[in-house]
């Protein structure tokens, strides 16, 4: 065991108390509530859709012509095909849930006051970006609800002034929804977008650490009381429980009763009676 | 009431020491704590290696679903005759007569992709052979290499299964097509473009 660490040590000249240096940053108190742990959840969430994500694109084929039936194929006859796709589904409903509670508690605690303001703002870009790849990543099944969605979303964003033709157009590479649409939402959603949420992210983090996280005092807390625990392993035993918790409660979203289903093929020539998503726009265009 | 008390004294002076209040709360502490380290490593390791299962088996595709598609009567095929069929994948198959019979066992079909590295091996008349012309692979009637890397490695030429009903030949091959695959004939002349689940019509060839 000596040698191969050694060798380790070796190669990757970090010892395990320069690790701990390294990742022990005091965190304050108010971490010790589960409420407050919301930064990490999107975070480990945005790992599973990595992972489910990579999965799916064994399969999935970005073309008008297959793309539908490519992920009929993963919802019906690939092993665990529904399973990763409902996993994927949840995980970003929950995501998008879970991004937007964690900027209401740094919005009502004040969190983004100076000098954080710039963390706010990446913040409320990777909101954005989760907004913007949810309703990319709903697009691609190309069943009715997705091709009129995204019909009518860039049209929407058609309002916006001065920039609104140009982001409809870049959107859907053209003037409509047409052959070389469905391919652009697939490159947004599975590399663009994702890219620019590791780097937001990379940066987010960097500020959180430069700045150290925001102080919440407990009024009923003793002068004498530590005023900080240890970032390791004390607040990453927490992670490490919300990491499961989240994923039994996106299985059992994604069981056989709440899987990812289908609807009927997109079809241009028919808008479906029924457009308007269920349950609002986070929800359905989270899938 | 002194001699009680003093007895009870000596009692307890006598009687083994009963662990301390401190050291029973360590070890229980200790205790709890090994154990839901290994509750929990042993959670987060059946859980995530439940899902690395679960990838594994989703990436691990099932073959291509495979049918029964016509190729011709029995009587249509001579005895040492062959024809080249081109499957609905594009995969082109040598169907020859090598019996005078009317079962499938008179019948065999070989696939024309080299087992070696994935050529096209095509028939040499004139040899009585099959021929990869990228590392000189040779192959008997049966398929069986016989010279080249694909003897080296002991292999042959994909077989399919025939069979016979009615005076009908059947073969079994997969039935999903490439999108737009060519298929050709030994000649070269495109035999069809193949279509999801088409059924491509036998090409006549000669063998003998």
């Amino acid at each position: 065991m000596s040698r191969i660490g050694a060798w380790v040590s070796e190669r990757i000249p970090i010892s395990g108390v320069e690790l701990r240096e390294l990742t022990n940053e005091p965190v304050p108190n108010h971490l010790k509530h589960w409420w407050f742990c919301l930064g990490g959840t999107p975070a480990y969430l945005f790992v599973v859709q990595i992972i489910t994500g990579i999965l799916l694109a064994f399969y999935y084929q970005p073309a008008p012509s297959t793309a539908y039936e490519s992920v009929r194929y993963i919802t019906e006859e690939a092993t665990f095909g529904w399973y990763i796709r409902s996993v994927h589904k949840w995980a970003a409903t929950f995501m998008i849930a879970a991004v937007i509670l964690h900027q209401m508690r740094v919005y009502f605690t004040a969190a983004y006051r100076r000098p954080r303001e710039v963390n706010w703002l990446i913040g409320m870009a990777l909101l954005m970006c989760t907004l913007l790849i949810g309703f990319t990543g709903y697009s691609l099944v190309f069943e009715q609800l997705s091709y009129w969605g995204a019909t009518v979303a860039a049209n929407i964003s058609e309002a916006v002034p001065v920039l609104g033709d140009l982001g409809k157009r870049f959107l859907l590479a053209g003037d409509s929804y047409n052959d070389r649409t469905l391919s652009r939402f697939y490159i947004l959603h599975a590399a663009v977008l994702p890219t620019t949420m590791i780097l937001l992210i990379g940066v987010h983090i960097l500020l959180i650490r430069l700045h150290g996280v925001t102080e919440f005092p407990d009024p009923n807390a003793a002068d004498d009381q530590p005023r900080h625990f240890n970032f390791f392993p004390d607040h990453l035993y927490t992670e490490i429980i919300m990491g499961p918790t989240l994923m039994i409660t996106a299985q059992r979203y994604g069981d056989r009763s709440a899987h990812a289903t289908m609807g009927p093929q997109a079809d241009p020539l028919t808008t479906p009676e029924k457009l308007s998503p269920s349950g609002g726009f986070m929800c359905r265009f989270a899938g | 009431m002194t001699d009680v008390r003093r007895e009870c004294e000596d009692v307890l002076r006598e009687s083994p020491r009963l662990p301390s209040g401190d050291a029973s709360d360590v070890e229980r502490r200790d205790f709890l704590s090994v154990a839901a380290a290994v509750g929990m490593g042993g959670g987060l390791v059946a859980g995530y290696g439940t899902f690395g299962v679960i990838a594994a088996r989703f990436l691990d595709a099932p073959g291509q679903p495979m049918g029964w598609q016509y190729l011709t009567t029995v009587d249509e095929l001579k005895p040492g005759d062959s024809l080249t069929y081109a499957a609905p994948n594009g995969a082109k198959v040598v169907i020859a007569r090598q019996g005078a019979g009317t079962s499938a066992e008179d019948f065999v079909a070989l696939s024309s992709v080299c087992p070696h590295l994935g050529c096209a091996v095509h028939w040499e008349p004139q040899n009585d052979r099959f021929f990869c012309p990228c590392h000189n692979g040779v192959f008997d009637r049966q398929g069986v290499a016989t010279e080249g890397p694909p003897a080296k490695a002991k292999q042959r030429l994909l077989e399919f299964p025939l069979k016979v009903e009615n005076g009908l030949l059947y073969i079994q091959v997969p039935l999903v097509a490439l999108a737009n695959a060519e298929c050709v004939d030994d000649t070269g002349t495109l035999v069809k473009q193949a279509a999801n689940g088409a059924t491509l019509p036998p090409q006549q060839g000669d063998m003998a």
